[in-house]
Formats: structure tokens, sequence, C-alpha cells
């Protein structure tokens, strides 16, 4: 107290009992909309029961605050409680996970709300809120869910604030309170950020089983139908960004899953057991050439899918296990979305060494489940008879597609019993998933290993950030063909009409075209797609700003991870594990210069002296030789007579000095600052009297 | 000139309150600053003498109240009576319509009464039977109250001494002028004065303090010590915004009396005490003006 008074700082007095006085009606109302949007909004995560059942706690509080009316009788209260108990337990089937919290805490707001009263349980609410807030971060930390996060929690504070002061003329400015308060805990936020140490791995939360989402992956099945559905998910799977310039378009084969196993057209995804883990550990590491790679860093969307894509084909993934079939598994989920890097062979059919060039499952990778019918086993015998090698075959398939105008559509007609009869001979038409089957089948009828492999092809490339935006609308699905002791990649889709497009230009480019008029598929409109007016380009220009924005928080700010982390530490120097404390003391100390900053902040300003003061002060100075000082509180009368009495000689100039001086600063008419000045500017009191007035 | 008539004025008062001069100027700046005045001392010690001399010496009419536990406020303030010859009834005005009024320890009075007398003391009108009837201008209250005796008292409450522009004490006389009082022949010869300077005069004296500037720099430095006495925690409860505006209206009475034409640090300082301290209670029980003086000695000023 007493260095408070020395630099002139008083703090508020500290009230001597806790404020009691009844909150503002206008307050509680603002309260009421919050819980209101904490409930509300619960319908994105929780179960129906739950938010229909806060909503009708919500409404009883929300009537009784605005009709004035009386809090709910406690034994009220205590059914709500207990049957919030039974419905989280019934619903979720117990604790565990965070929906059942979050849930729980929802509720618990709202009846922490129906029984408030005092201006304590109020407070208790808001904490709740914020609690409540920051909670959703679990679920979702986009750039927006930021945003929106941090408008609730400065609402949220506002009201606190509203709560705290009875007098309702501060109220305006809460909300500007709050904004500065959150500003100020910025620094100190990214401090954390960066240096808080993170825990490795996921956070130490179980996912909830009901928080599978079947909607963010490939389907492990291939059936027809499966993928025109996905062409319409505007959603982004992921996004990619090479070293150096994107390949073309129809390099893009971004290969996730290999399917082998055929039934009636539908094809499916086998998963890895022990015996395949086993296979893995012996196989040779692939090697290749620097210069021939392809380089690129993913992040990944949240996704629950094992299988994770690479740029075909993959080398030495970073980021899960690459299986004998070239696909890339993961063994531990993240529950957020994740990074790594990749690499790719510049030439997409490199000679892939395998197993010394022999197939240990030929049996399988030719077994059919059905049998060609007589016009294809009559159109087969055709190939064979002018083949003369495997490839051959290959290419008899595909001319046979090209020259009958097989047509590539999101709508084709259905197919019946023999799908493979009728998809040849009779619909014509179909998307990727008919053509990567039909060939398949046609390459194991025809003796040729062969299996469908199922990604995403292309992407949008993203001016603005200059990366490659992958959705689901372009998952893909093609072939591949053990030919000449290797695996070459081979995709149907191409040589049919619009197929061709879908694969140079990208499954964007398609889809405009078909929204533009799905009947009618003439080539202007995708000439317009790929030369776009000025209008249409600012617009693109404008969507990819956006998802860069979003892109650019996910690589820097979500996909900063304990291993970032790691990084980041090893490369300012803390190198070892102690090291840890080193930072957290560090961390202390930066915490402490932030809170001296502030308090700095509090001390009054030293008051701008004028002209006239620092003249005056001068004048002082000219005095010090004397031992004469000025005290802080001495006015300048006061001084000026106590100099007079040391110095008697000087009297009269001290005096008008003094006198001039009180009538610039004090005085009704300030007088000649320059007269002042001039004054104090001849005034050099020698200790020696002056001549004129010597004894000696 | 104003100065000239004040010049005398002080000579004529310093001839009757001997050794006080401090005490004389601050109750004539108070009158010139149109507020009223404590004075809290034993009795014997001139207080009725200081009272009736400036009464004299600016002409105006004077009247006494000897304040007692059975005083009404129609005692004060006058009453009502019904006149049977002219069979109306009409308003005997109380002592308290009057240009001086001394209030003789006001603290034996009850609060009822005290109250009659503050509230005529606020706005310079009573009451009477719901009719406003205003005082005389000037209108100079000078109250007593002995410090020591308190039983059978009923201590103005702080609300009430907030009323008080300036309080002061006069303490004993110096040894000479006690001697130089004892040796005067006749106690009556100081009454009965001749006006020095009239009411419309001193109208004008009380217009002209109004006129007395007040620097920022002044402002600055007197709000300094108000927000001092609120927040130092040396105070149950700080100088309220009243008391600033009264600590600065005696100020600017005091720079007139000095001959200034604004208001210097000084005067600030100077009236500290008497304007100041008998609104205060420190939380330690301690004695306030030490306090204030403390906060005087911690505010920067240049």
């Amino acid at each position: 107290m007493k260095l408070l008074n020395k630099f002139k700082i008083s703090l508020p007095p500290l009230p001597t009992a806790p404020p009691t006085h009844t909150p503002q009606r206008r307050t509680l109302l603002l309260l009421t909309v919050l819980v209101a949007i904490a409930v509300f909004s619960h319908f994105l995560l929780g179960h129906l029961v739950i938010v229909v059942y806060g909503v009708i706690i919500w409404a009883l509080k929300a009537a009784s605050i605005a009709r004035v009316a009386a809090a709910p009788p406690r034994w009220m209260v205590m059914v709500f409680t207990i049957l919030s108990f039974v419905l989280v337990l019934v619903l979720y089937g117990g604790w565990n996970g965070q929906r059942a919290g979050i849930s729980f805490l929802v509720l618990l707001a709202a009846l922490k709300f129906l029984e408030s009263q005092s201006l304590r349980d109020y407070y208790l609410v808001c904490l709740i809120l914020l609690f409540l807030a920051s909670s959703s971060f679990l679920f979702n930390s986009s750039l927006m869910s930021i945003v929106v996060v941090l408008c609730y929690t400065i609402g949220t504070i506002a009201i606190m604030l509203r709560l705290s002061d009875p007098s309702p003329e501060h109220h305006g400015s809460a909300l500007i309170t709050s904004s500065t308060i959150l500003v100020k805990a910025l620094p100190l936020a990214v401090l954390l950020f960066f240096f808080f140490p993170r825990i490795h791995g996921n956070f130490g939360f179980i996912p909830s089983q009901d928080d599978l989402r079947g909607d963010s992956q490939l389907n492990d099945s291939l059936v027809a139908g499966d993928f025109a559905n996905s062409a319409f998910s505007n959603e982004p799977a992921f996004r990619v960004e090479f070293e150096g310039s994107t390949p073309p378009k129809n390099l893009l084969y971004w290969r996730a899953k290999v399917m082998i196993d055929e039934r009636n057209f539908a094809w499916e995804v086998r998963r890895p057991d022990a015996n395949t883990f086993r296979t893995v550990r012996d196989m040779p590491p692939r090697t290749a050439e620097e210069d021939q790679l392809i380089k690129y860093q993913i992040v990944h969307e949240p996704s629950e899918d094992d299988f994770l894509p690479y740029l075909d084909y993959a080398y030495n993934p970073e980021h899960g296990m690459q299986l004998p079939d070239a696909s890339v598994f993961r063994f531990k989920k993240e529950s957020g979305l994740f990074a790594y890097n990749g690499e790719a062979s510049r030439f997409p059919n490199m000679p892939e060494p395998q197993n010394q060039g022999r197939l240990a499952n030929q049996s399988e990778l030719l077994s059919t489940r059905s049998v060609p019918s007589a016009r294809v086993q009559a159109l087969m015998r055709g190939w064979r008879n002018n083949a003369r090698r495997p490839s051959d075959l290959v290419d008899q398939a595909l001319a046979y597609m090209r020259e009958n105008a097989f047509e590539y559509s999101l709508t084709p007609p259905g197919l019946g019993d023999d799908p493979v009869d009728e998809f040849l001979f009779e619909t014509r038409s179909g998307y990727c998933e008919h053509y990567a089957s039909t060939f398949t089948i046609l390459m194991r009828w025809l003796g040729i290993p062969a299996r469908v492999v199922v990604g995403y092809q292309g992407g949008t490339q993203n001016v603005v950030g200059n990366y490659l935006q992958v959705r689901y609308s372009d998952a893909h699905a093609w072939s591949e063909v053990w030919i000449d002791n290797r695996w070459q990649r081979v995709d149907p889709t191409a040589v049919s009409s619009l197929g061709e497009q879908r694969i140079s230009q990208g499954m964007a480019a398609l889809l405009a075209l078909w929204e533009d008029d799905l009947i009618d598929r003439n080539a202007a409109s995708l000439t317009d797609y790929l030369n776009p007016s000025s209008y249409e380009r600012a617009i693109r220009r404008l969507r990819d700003s956006w998802d860069n924005m979003g892109y650019q928080w996910n690589k820097w700010v979500i996909n900063y991870d304990f291993n970032a982390q790691k990084t980041l530490l090893t490369n300012l120097g803390f190198e070892h594990r102690n090291s840890v404390y080193t930072l957290l003391g560090l961390l202390i100390a930066s915490v402490m210069a932030m809170m001296l900053f502030y308090f700095w902040q509090l001390i009054p300003k030293a008051i701008k002296l004028g002209e006239a003061q620092q003249t005056y002060l001068r004048f002082i100075g000219r005095l010090k030789k004397f031992e004469l000082l000025k005290e802080p509180a001495e006015t300048p009368l006061e001084f000026a007579e106590r100099a007079t009495a040391q110095l008697p000689l000087y009297e009269n100039q001290i005096n008008e000095i003094t006198e001039n001086y009180l009538q610039l600063r004090y005085g009704k008419d300030p007088g000649s600052l320059e007269k002042f000045q001039a004054l104090v500017k001849h005034f050099k009191p020698t200790s020696k009297p002056a001549g004129n007035n010597s004894i000696s | 000139m104003p100065a000239n008539q004040l010049d005398t004025l002080f000579e004529k008062l310093d001839t009757i309150i001997l050794g006080n001069s401090q005490a004389t100027r601050l109750a004539v700046a108070c009158l010139l600053a149109r507020g009223h005045l404590l004075i809290e001392d034993i009795p014997g010690v001139g207080k009725t003498t200081l009272a009736h001399a400036l009464a004299d010496l600016f002409g105006m009419p004077f009247k006494r109240i000897q304040f007692t536990s059975d005083l009404l406020p129609t005692d004060i303030i006058g009453m009502t009576i019904f006149d049977v010859d002219s069979k109306k009834f009409h308003f005997k005005r109380g002592p308290i319509f009057t240009s001086t009024l001394l209030a003789d320890e006001i603290n034996r009075a009850t609060p009822k009464t005290q109250s009659a007398l503050l509230q005529a003391m606020e706005e310079q009108q009573v009451s009477v039977e719901g009719r406003q009837v205003n005082l005389p201008d000037p209108f100079f209250v000078i109250a007593t109250q002995n410090p020591l005796e308190q039983s059978g008292t009923f201590p103005l409450p702080e609300s009430q001494l907030d009323r008080f522009l300036i309080r002061i004490s006069l303490g004993y006389p110096g040894p000479e002028f006690e001697k130089a009082l004892l040796s005067r022949t006749a106690r009556k010869a100081n009454q009965g004065q001749e006006p020095l300077i009239d009411q419309d005069q001193l109208r004008a004296l009380s217009a002209e303090v109004d006129s007395i500037h007040a620097s920022d720099a002044i402002i600055d430095y007197l709000q300094n010590l108000l927000h001092q006495t609120r927040h130092s925690g040396r105070f149950v409860t700080g100088l309220s915004p009243r008391a600033g505006l009264q600590w600065l209206q005696a100020a600017k009475a005091w720079a007139l009396l000095q001959g200034r034409d604004s208001v210097l640090p000084d005067d600030i300082k100077e009236l500290a005490p008497f304007t100041a301290c008998h609104r205060l209670h420190c939380n330690d029980g301690g004695d306030t003006q030490e306090q204030i003086a403390e906060i005087i000695m911690q505010t920067e000023v240049i």
C-alpha cells in the first residue's frame, strides 16, 4: 500500500462484502439469449431428446424472467435434475464420451439457469457457458468456429460485467471492456499455444462410439451407384501442397484402396491381417532416385478411413504402413485433421519390383463370380485372335470402348442380371465404377491378373494458396493389370466420351458442365468453364481465398501438435526433456512480464510539462548548487520564500521569476512566456555575491 | 478600492480580536464566499466578539440564538399567530431573519431544530406553512460548538457539517495579546462599531470572489487532492464534490484577500485544514488534520 501511494497509484477499494444487488432485468434477458444459443446450438451435436428437454427447461426460466415471476419450487428443479441424469444415461449409454459429457453440461447450464435467484447463481451460469464455449473445440476447430466462440465469450463476459455492476449507466461499455480483457489475454494465449507442453496423441479423451461418422470416408466396398452420390458432395477430403509445380491433372491419381474381391459387379476391400503385416515386414524398402520423386504434403480433413490417399505410386509413406498392394494403412486414427508428407514416382508406369516379379495370390486376382455371356465370349475371342502380347488385349478392350462411343454419365441406366454384358452391349453409359469394374472383370476373364483401385483423381487448384484441393466429389475408381511382371494403371473411364474431360479437367469442370444443363451436354459450356469471364473468375478467386484461409488455419494452427512443437523447441535450443522446466520458468517469467506491463499502464503517466514548467524547472535547477531543492509538494511561493531566505542577494530576481511563473501557470492573464524565459536565462546565481553588492 | 477597505477592515478587526488575524481573515473569507462559519472552541475565547465585530463592521443586523435542548424550530424561524385585533393570522418572524446569525452551541439543540437551521443555511430561505420565505441577503451564520463538553449534546452529523464552508477555532490569545486584553478598560468599547463596508459593497466583494480565476492547473491540483481523500484509504468516506466546490470557493475568497486575481496552490493548501477536515473522518480514529497534511505533502505541485 505504501509503495502504491509512493507511485500515486490508487487501487479501487476492495468490497467489504460480496455484492448482493438484484441483477437488472435487461441483463437477465440478455443472459437468457446466451443460454438459448447454447441450448439450441446443441442441435448440431446432441441427441434430439436432450435438446428438446433443454429447450423446455430454458423456456420455463425465460417465461419466469419475462413475466418477473418467482423461481420454480425446489422439488421441481430436483425432478428436472434427476430426469437429466436418467436421460443422459439412457440416451448415451453412460458417461464415457464427449457427447454425453457436453449434453450433460448443456442441461446443467439450463438447470442452473432455471434455479438461479441470486447474483452468484447467475455468475455460475456464465461460467458454465464459458466452459461450454470452449468445449465446442472438441468437435470443431475451424477458423469460423473460433470467431463464433470468441463472440460468444465476449458476450458472456460482458454479461458478467453487467451483473457485477449495479449501475446501468456503465452497461454500455461492458462489451468494450470484455473485448479489451480478451485482447489483453491474447499475448498470453499465443505464448501458451506455442510453448505449453503438448500431450502426445489424443488429449486423453475417448472418442465416443457415437462419434464415428460414416460420411467422411470412401466406402470399403464399391457398389455401382456409390460414387454418383458422393460426386455431389462438395466436402473437402484433403488439400495438397506440392514441392514445385503441381503435376498435370491426368497424373493425379490419389490411390487409397485396392479391391480384389469381386461379387456380382461389386468389389470389396480386404482388410489387412497378421499375415499381411508379416509380408510387409519382409518386403525390401522401395528405393528411387531423388530427382524422380514428386514430393508433397497432405493436410487431411478429419476422417475415419483406415486407408490414406497417396499419389500413385507412393514411396516410403511417412504416415501409415504400406501394404503389399501398395495401399497405405494407418493403425491409429487421429481425432481431428492430420498432415503427412508423401513421395511419388514421377513416372506413373515405373516398374514395380515386388516379390521378385511373382504374384503370390495370382488365383485370387483371376477369380470371377460370373461367367461371360456368349456375346462377351465372342468379343473376347476376337481380341485374343488379334493379340500377340497381353498388353494388346488391354489396348483392344480400350479401343472397343472408344470406338463404340461409351459415355461417361452420373445418371446411367440401371444394369440387370448380367451387368458386364449389358454395359458392354446395351447401356454403354456409366461412370468410373462401371468402367473399372467391367474392365477388371474382362481382364480376369482374359487371364490377366487385375484389380480395382479406389481413390481420388485430380482436384481443384487453389490459385490463391497455390495448393490442390481434393473433394469427395473427386473420388474415382480405376483398374490395375499385372503385365510384364508389374502392375500397370489402366483407367478405362478415360476412353469414354466426357470421361476424358473428367480426367484431364477434373470433376469440378464436369459438374459445372452438368449443372448448366444435365441433358444437353454441349462442349461450349465446358469451354466456358475453362475460360471463365472476369466476373466468374473473381467469384472463384473469392471462393479460393476463403478456402485458403481455412487451409492456412488448419495447416499452421490446428496442425501444430506435439511433433510440431517438438521441432520448434528443438530449433529454439530446448532439446532435452528436462529443459521443459526451463521452458516453464520462461513461461512464468513472461506471464510476470506481461502482468508488470499492465501494471505499468495503471501508473498515471507523468504530466506532460508545458514550456513554462520546463523553464521553471531550469530555474530550480540553477539553485541546486546551493542545496536548494524544491520538494514535490512545495508550492512555487513557498519555495521562493525559502530560496530568498537563503539567498537574500537574489531576492528580487527569485521573486520576479516566481511571480512571472505563477502568472503564466495560474494567472488569469498568462503574460509573456518569452519574458519569463529571458528572466530565467539571465538568472545565473553564483556562490559568491555579485560584484556591485560585494563586501570585499 | 476594496483592497484599501479590506485593509482598514482588518486593521480594525485586529484591534478587536487580538492576536488571531488568521482566524479573523478566514471568517471574512467565509463571509465573502457566501459560506457559513463554524467555530469550534471552548467558551470565552471571543467567539461572540468576533461575530459581533463582523456584523458591525459590515453594517449587518445581528441576532444571536443560544441553542438549548428545548429549543424548537419555531423559536428560530418564527411562527404564525392569530392577531385578535385584526382577526387575522400573521407570521411573526423569528430571529433567523437577519443578516448575521450567531447560533451559539448549536450541538445543544435537538436534531430537528438543528436541521431547521441547516436547511435555512443551505437554501437561504425557510418554509412557513408551506410557503417559501426568503432570508435576507447576505445571510451569514456563525455557529459555535464546544468540542469538550459532550454530555447532553447532539453532535452534528457529517452531512450537516458539510454545510459549513469553514471551520476555525480561535484558541487562547498569546501572552502579550492577553495582557493587552486584560489591560483594556471597557469591554463595551468593542461594541457598536461604525460600519466600514456596507452591504452593497459586501455583495460586490462576493461577486468579485466568483470572478477570481482558477486555472486548469489549479483545478488539476485540487482534483488530485480530492481523489486522494477518496482512494487513499485514510478516511471513512472521501470529500464530496460539493466539498470540492466549497474548498475552491474558499480558496478564491482567500486569494481575493491576498489581493490576487487568481487562485494559487498556496491558497488551496492554506485552506485545507479549515475547509476539508471537518467533513472527514479518519478510518483509524486519527487526526484528520494530520492525514490531510500528509496527503498534501504527497501531492506534487509545480
